[in-house]
């Protein structure tokens, strides 16, 4: 079932990317100019693994974000973004345990708008800090905190609704790095939450 | 070195000197207009390619992918892998600069041409193999691969000499080729080997250095276990390029200003260091008297002795000044304070399975201090510190410091000697082990070989 949204997902950004029409020269027209603030939120999948974790666990899950910056060229922006996603399951929970991931990722962001269709591709780079608890059956909860690094990416088309506010579809993918949480007595290693993302979102701009 | 010395040879006519300003155009050759999508479809044939290449010369098995490694990979994710140093912090940066020039030689700039870039590393670690896709490797070959990508790219252009014809043009455009197959190929294919055309812009970095060294180096390792040191000697050949100068050349792109250190050592590591560090953006202070410019860089980092290992790609911001001490001379400082994207060291316990060293983010400061004369750094003072927090590996964070003392002497026109002292330090924090501290000091004696070009270094 996963492995379908996955090559979904996968599908249909190249799909994104190789259909937008090709006329550049109109792409020099500013899709947003100086500050820009944006705000979304939607669905989303994670994909939790982790060092000798088999068979990753994946789940539903919840995704915002909020992202400011300014313009570096006609057709490139660069800002900042939080986001922030959570998610019931991963992978180490063991039978009869309920397990929780919530993941905060801090990230510089490039956008470029190849086309003046208000098609957008982002990437990213920044700092995660992920908070993972598992409550065994009839036990009090054990939680951790770890920092890592993190990357997101991710397309989307933006529409224009007035001169300063353009509303968004976007599918992005947050890959967030924990590295190794300690559990009570067990250590997982290597955590890496992988989070799919489709979001709305809203500009000011 | 060829095609360095080739391309310094090509920077040094002075008659091209007022190309070095404005060079915003993407340089994809003389007449390019951006094909984003030819940039992508190129991407996704080097993956063909190389794949191809690894199963069918080299006979990997790992190459043989089916639509049931594609759904695997997919499925299971992102994993840290245990590949060895160099393929992992060398080759995959060489592998990324492909999708990189993909993009530069079908004239997109360089931010449009890092989308390709990643989608490039992206589409090969899920398709390119029968592993699981490599987080580590997603970062060097992305990061690492504009780093170095742009730095070919832009030595690429200064081989290639696009007024030249006959012999010395298909020299030149062969001698590119290394450096930048995939903007050769490209320019092969589109008649451009032969057509004689204005050379672009970004051609001409205005100013350079470049030395080139040939001597020793004697490293050696304080031991883990006890203090008796190990001491390893080999031939050394070092070459640093400074192309671009952030107080000759307003920022006008990405990399306009860069300097490349790249150390080969047969018998003791073979390339060892390879060193990037390039211009993302920056701004004058301060153009009268002592000079100020703030920039944002982009850093590579590879290191690999018989001693010690580490990489990193990461970004630094700092100022740059040139403190004038007279009218042929002056004190250059650059201070600089960085994070590190994901780095890369190799310490007693570190790594898992078979690799032997750890993957973290981190920060870090470095200051330099150089005498330079006409231009020309003489002696130079160079200190860095890195924490690195490994988030695959051992259960430690790691702080590494790096020191340097750089003598050169000239002799006669462009010859001179050169000695250098360079310390290594790293101080390993592990949360189940005792803190480990390691030294590795390194001595280094050239013969050196300067070529540059700097107009406007010395003061009316």
């Amino acid at each position: 079932m996963i492995d379908r949204r996955h090559a979904v997902a996968a599908a249909l950004a190249l799909i994104l990317w190789s259909t937008a029409p090709p006329e550049r020269a109109a792409a020099q027209e500013a899709q947003r100019g100086g500050f820009w603030v944006e705000l979304g939120l939607g669905p989303s999948v994670a994909l939790v693994s982790c060092k000798g974790c088999d068979d990753p666990t994946a789940d539903g899950a919840g995704s915002g974000y909020l992202r400011l910056g300014g313009t570096v060229e006609s057709d490139v922006l660069l800002g900042l973004e939080i986001a922030t996603h959570s998610t019931d399951v991963f992978t180490p929970v063991a039978p009869g345990e309920a397990g929780r991931v919530e993941i905060s990722n801090l990230s510089a962001v490039v956008l470029w708008a190849p086309w003046s269709s208000g098609f957008l591709v982002k990437g990213g780079v920044g700092a995660v800090d992920g908070r993972v608890s598992v409550e065994p059956e009839g036990e009090m909860p054990v939680a951790a905190r770890e920092t890592g690094v993190s990357l997101t990416f991710g397309a989307g088309w933006e529409l224009s609704i007035h001169r300063r506010v353009a509303i968004s579809l976007q599918g992005a993918t947050w890959i967030s790095a924990l590295g190794d949480v300690v559990l009570a007595s067990r250590r997982v290693e290597d955590i890496i939450a992988t989070t799919y993302g489709l979001t709305l979102g809203l500009t000011l701009r | 070195m060829c095609a360095l010395l080739l391309g310094a040879g090509g920077t040094v006519n002075a008659q091209e000197h007022g190309e070095a300003r404005g060079d915003t155009v993407p340089a994809g050759g003389s007449d390019d207009d951006a094909r984003p999508l030819l940039a992508v479809s190129e991407a996704l044939i080097v993956n063909v390619a190389v794949n191809r290449f690894d199963a069918l010369v080299l006979g990997y098995d790992w190459t043989r992918v089916g639509p049931d490694d594609w759904s695997r990979n997919f499925r299971l994710g992102w994993e840290w892998d245990e590949n060895a140093f160099t393929g992992n912090m060398f080759s995959h940066p060489y592998h990324g600069s492909l999708y990189f020039n993909a993009g530069r030689s079908n004239g997109l700039s360089f931010w449009e041409s890092m989308p390709v870039v990643f989608l490039g590393s992206w589409t090969w670690e899920h398709l390119g193999e029968t592993h699981r896709p490599s987080l580590n490797d997603f970062f060097m070959t992305g990061f690492g691969g504009v780093a170095m990508g742009e730095v070919l790219h832009r030595l690429g252009t200064s081989v290639r000499d696009e007024r030249a014809t006959g012999g010395a043009r298909l020299l030149r455009e062969v001698a590119a080729l290394p450096l930048d197959p995939v903007g050769g190929l490209n320019r092969l294919l589109r008649g451009q080997w032969s057509r004689v055309a204005s050379n672009p812009a970004e051609r001409n970095p205005g100013s350079y250095v470049l030395r080139v060294r040939a001597g020793a180096r004697a490293v050696a390792d304080s031991g883990f276990v006890d203090s008796d040191d190990t001491v390893s000697e080999s031939p050394t050949f070092q070459a640093d390029l400074i192309f671009g100068d952030p107080f000759l050349k307003p920022y006008a792109a990405p990399f306009d200003v860069f300097a490349v250190r790249a150390q080969v050592s047969p018998g003791g590591g073979g390339l060892n260091e390879f060193l990037v560090r390039g211009r993302l953006f920056g701004f004058d202070l301060d153009r009268e008297g002592h000079l100020h410019a703030v920039a944002l860089n982009q850093r590579l980092d590879y290191i690999k002795n018989p001693a010690h290992r580490f990489g990193a790609q990461s970004v630094e911001a700092g100022v740059y000044s040139r403190w004038r001490l007279g009218r042929r001379s002056a004190l250059r400082t650059q201070a600089f304070i960085g994070a590190v994207v994901l780095g890369a060291l190799d310490a007693p316990f570190a790594g898992v399975g078979e690799r032997v060293y750890d993957f973290g983010p981190g920060v870090g400061f470095r200051l330099e201090a150089s005498y330079e004369r006409n231009g020309l750094a003489y002696v130079t003072l160079r200190g860095r510190t890195e924490y690195l927090h490994t988030i695959s590996g051992a259960a430690a964070d790691h702080n590494v410091s790096l020191g340097s003392f750089e003598l050169s002497l000239p002799v006669a026109a462009r010859l001179g000697v050169g000695l250098q002292l360079a310390y290594f330090n790293r101080l390993s924090r592990y949360l189940d082990r005792p803190d480990e501290l390691r030294e590795f000091p390194q001595v280094r004696l050239f013969l050196e070989w300067t070529g540059a070009i700097l107009p406007g270094l010395v003061h009316d």
